[in-house]
Order: C-alpha cells, then sequence, then structure tokens
C-alpha cells in the first residue's frame, strides 16, 4: 500500500493544494485531484480503496481515475515521496509495478 | 504563504534576525531575554545556521537582509566579523544591519565594519531623550557611552538608525527622541512599542491604546518639524503607523518572509513573539518554514484575522506579538489599535 515519505508533507491552504520536499525545499502545487490521492497514501488504503474514493469525490469514470492516478503514482514514486510499504526492503525503496 | 519557487519571488527580500550570541553586559528593564549566561560561541554551529540560510534563499531566490544582534553583539566580535566574513561572499545574502546596545564600540571595530560593503547600517538602542531617562531603562553610564559610539558610526560615515523602545517607563522620552535624533544627525529613528509578555510585564509596561495614540500623533509631529531640512527619516514601517499617516505602515511580515534565528538555532517568528517553531540545524529551515501551525496562523490574512475587513488592513494589521499576548491569539485585534 502506498505511503508519503516521511521527508515530504502536504498542505491545504485555502484554495490551494501544495506538497512540500521538506529536504531539498521543493514545493509542487497540485491540483485538488492530485492532493486527494496524495492525501489517502497512508499505508492503509489500497490502490482500489484511493480509486473508488477520487471516483466518487471527483465524479471521474474509474477509467480516468486510473489514469490520473498511475500517472501521478509514477511520477511520485520516482522522486521518492512516496513508497509502497508492501515493497519497503531494508531502507531501499523499490518502484512499485504499475 | 507566498508560493516560493514562484518567479514572482525572484530577488525579493527576507528578512532574518539572527541573535548569534546570547551574551549580554547590559541588563535593561524591559528585555525579552531571560538567559545571559556568557557561553563560549561555537563558530561551526554559526556556520552551519548559515549555510542552511544560504541553501534556502538560494532556494527560493530570495534575498536575505540579514540583521546581526544577541545579546551584545560587539560582545564577541570575532563571531561576529565570522558571520559577515560569510555573508559577505554570499550571492544570496544582500545587505547586513547590526543591532547593538552601542557601549562596547570603539574606532577599531568601526574600522573593521566599515570594510563590508555589505554593510546596510548599524542600529542603535536608545531608549531615553537624556541620560536620566535612558539609564534608568539600561542601566546606570550607558546614554553618555551610546551617544558617544552614535557620534564615532556618524563620522566614520556609517549609515546609523536609532530604536527607542515605547513603554510606560519612558512614554516621557517618545515626543523628545525626534529633536536628539536631529542633533545627533543620525539616519533613521524607529519608535516601536515593547511586547509585554507576561501579566507582571503588562502592569510595569503596557501602554493603552489612548495614549499610544498621543504618543505616536506627537512623535510624527516633532520628527515632521525636526527632521525638516535633514537627512533623519522616522522609521514608520511598522504597524499602526498607517493610522497616522496614510502613507506609512506596513504588515508584520512575521511567517511571510521574516524569521528569527536564536544563538541555538531555535527559530522563532519573531524575537517578540517566544513561539518556539522548531530547530534550524536539527529540523532544518525548509521543514520548518512549510509545516509549522504557527506560521501557516500567521499567514492568515482574512477571515480568522481579526484585522479583517479593516480600511488599514493591507498596511497594518496590528504587532501579533503584542495581540498573542495580550489576547492569547495571533490573529486579534491589536490592543493598542485605538480605531
Amino acid at each position: 500500500m502506498l505511503i508519503l515519505a516521511d521527508t515530504v508533507s502536504l498542505k491545504q491552504d485555502e484554495e490551494n493544494f501544495m506538497l512540500f520536499d521538506n529536504i531539498s525545499g521543493n514545493i509542487y502545487k497540485l491540483n485538488e485531484l492530485s492532493y486527494e490521492i496524495l492525501s489517502l497514501c497512508d499505508g492503509k488504503n489500497t490502490d482500489e480503496d484511493i480509486l473508488l474514493n477520487i471516483t466518487e469525490s471527483f465524479d471521474a469514470t474509474i477509467t480516468e481515475a486510473e489514469k490520473d492516478f498511475e500517472g501521478l503514482v509514477r511520477i511520485l514514486l520516482d522522486k521518492k515521496y512516496i513508497y509502497d510499504n508492501d515493497n519497503e526492503k531494508g531502507g531501499e525503496l523499490y518502484e512499485k509495478d504499475l | 504563504m507566498d508560493g516560493y519557487n514562484d518567479k514572482k519571488n525572484i530577488n525579493k527580500d527576507f528578512y532574518v534576525q539572527w541573535h548569534f550570541i546570547d551574551s549580554c553586559n547590559l541588563r535593561c528593564v524591559h528585555c525579552y531575554q531571560n538567559d545571559y549566561n556568557h557561553k563560549t560561541l561555537d563558530l561551526n554551529i554559526l556556520k552551519d545556521i548559515f549555510l542552511k540560510l544560504d541553501e534556502a534563499m538560494a532556494k527560493w531566490k530570495m534575498k536575505c537582509f540579514v540583521s546581526l544582534t544577541g545579546g551584545e553583539p560587539f560582545l564577541k566580535p570575532e563571531g561576529l566579523f565570522y558571520l559577515m566574513d560569510m555573508i559577505e561572499s554570499s550571492d544570496n545574502f544582500k545587505n547586513i544591519a547590526i543591532l547593538t546596545n552601542g557601549t562596547l564600540i570603539d574606532n577599531t571595530l568601526i574600522k573593521k565594519i566599515k570594510n563590508y560593503k555589505k554593510l546596510a547600517e548599524v542600529q542603535v538602542s536608545l531608549d531615553g531623550h537624556d541620560e536620566e531617562s535612558h539609564d534608568g531603562v539600561r542601566g546606570e553610564g550607558t546614554f553618555l557611552k551610546t551617544i558617544n559610539s552614535i557620534k564615532m558610526l556618524k563620522n566614520s560615515g556609517i549609515k546609523t538608525a536609532v530604536m527607542f523602545t515605547l513603554h510606560k517607563k519612558n512614554i516621557g522620552s517618545a515626543s523628545n527622541m525626534p529633536r536628539l535624533a536631529a542633533l545627533l544627525n543620525i539616519d533613521a529613528l524607529t519608535v516601536e512599542r515593547m511586547t509585554a509578555m507576561s501579566d507582571i510585564e503588562r502592569d510595569e509596561f503596557f501602554i493603552e491604546a489612548s495614549d499610544l495614540k498621543n504618543v505616536y500623533f506627537d512623535v510624527y509631529a516633532s520628527a515632521k518639524t525636526e527632521f525638516k531640512n535633514k537627512n533623519t527619516k522616522l522609521s514608520v514601517s511598522r504597524p499602526l503607523w498607517n493610522l497616522i499617516d496614510e502613507n506609512a505602515g506596513g504588515y508584520c511580515p512575521a511567517g511571510l518572509s521574516s524569521l528569527c534565528i536564536l544563538h541555538d538555532g531555535a527559530l522563532l517568528p519573531c524575537r517578540r513573539l517566544y513561539l518556539p517553531l522548531g530547530n534550524i540545524l536539527t529540523d532544518g529551515l525548509f521543514k520548518v518554514w512549510y509545516n509549522s501551525d504557527i506560521l501557516w496562523k500567521l499567514r492568515k490574512r482574512n477571515g480568522e484575522n481579526g484585522c479583517a475587513g479593516c480600511s488599514h488592513a493591507d498596511k497594518c494589521g496590528g504587532c501579533k506579538a503584542i495581540s498573542y499576548y495580550y489576547n492569547r491569539d495571533l490573529n486579534s485585534k491589536d490592543p493598542q489599535c485605538w480605531i
């Protein structure tokens, strides 16, 4: 299950949705959908839970939600901003098989 | 929060007040500092703090205006110059100010600080217009030493400012400060309210809003007369001055574009607002700046802010520290606001 790395943090401030890299200092402005997906990456929700949640919240089809979800997850796994806690071994992070 | 990494912030100023030393040779009656221990200055700590700051400014593409102070910065000039050397050589730092009580300055030190191109000004604390009023706050013999230092600084060509910390004990001196400032031919005079941080301090030092209004009007009027045809300016960029002059005043930058760092790396929104945010050495600046609930609260300019709806809000907003200690709410209305 996906979980946000402890080196990053999420923040919603009024209409702004942000992802902070607390090590490099990078700031990413997110759209609401991305913010919601990342908020659900808590190590407890399965991919299916997240997809179901966003299809309900954003009135999207499963196909649309999957596309957004997989695109975002790929980028964030690459940056090591999220990881799959099922695949974590010895501190190394393994890219989720998408 | 302003969106750092945004092009709109490139080359904008970020203000840091760095209390790099906690030791002081004076014991002023209104001082915010509790601990005066004469600890050894650890230059490695100073360097580590500098590197964290430098990194953040580079990332945000902002230019740091840093005020170096203490304690008393001239108590350990080796630390002061160590920092100034690093700051001078970094493109991420724009200017340096030194905030001092002015009792330890001599011509040798002045000659040395004059060499720094980034030195913007030396700000000297003067808490009374005469020996009796100033010494009553800062200790016997300090007025003459401080006045002498101001004269030496001015004679050397260094931009010299005076900070008058206003409270109940020196309220009678306030409107006389512009005359003294003009006589000394200083570059700028700041009259800024003391923050009473406890009930005891409130009883002893707090000035009621109606009295403050009179003082601010008197100081403003006096400065207008005394500074006519002079190069001396009254600094009116802080909250509440907008109520005197619609072109003056400024919104408190705490949490938006300013920060206070203590000698051990502890971070505060402002020296007068003792709400520790974290430590730059152990937490890093990014983590604190992006995640502190206190900073996010300070960034609220609408809705939850007690000044929302006030026509002066954009150039005032009150002092967050005074509001906090008076109302236990950072965003409540400034208790010294008279409108």
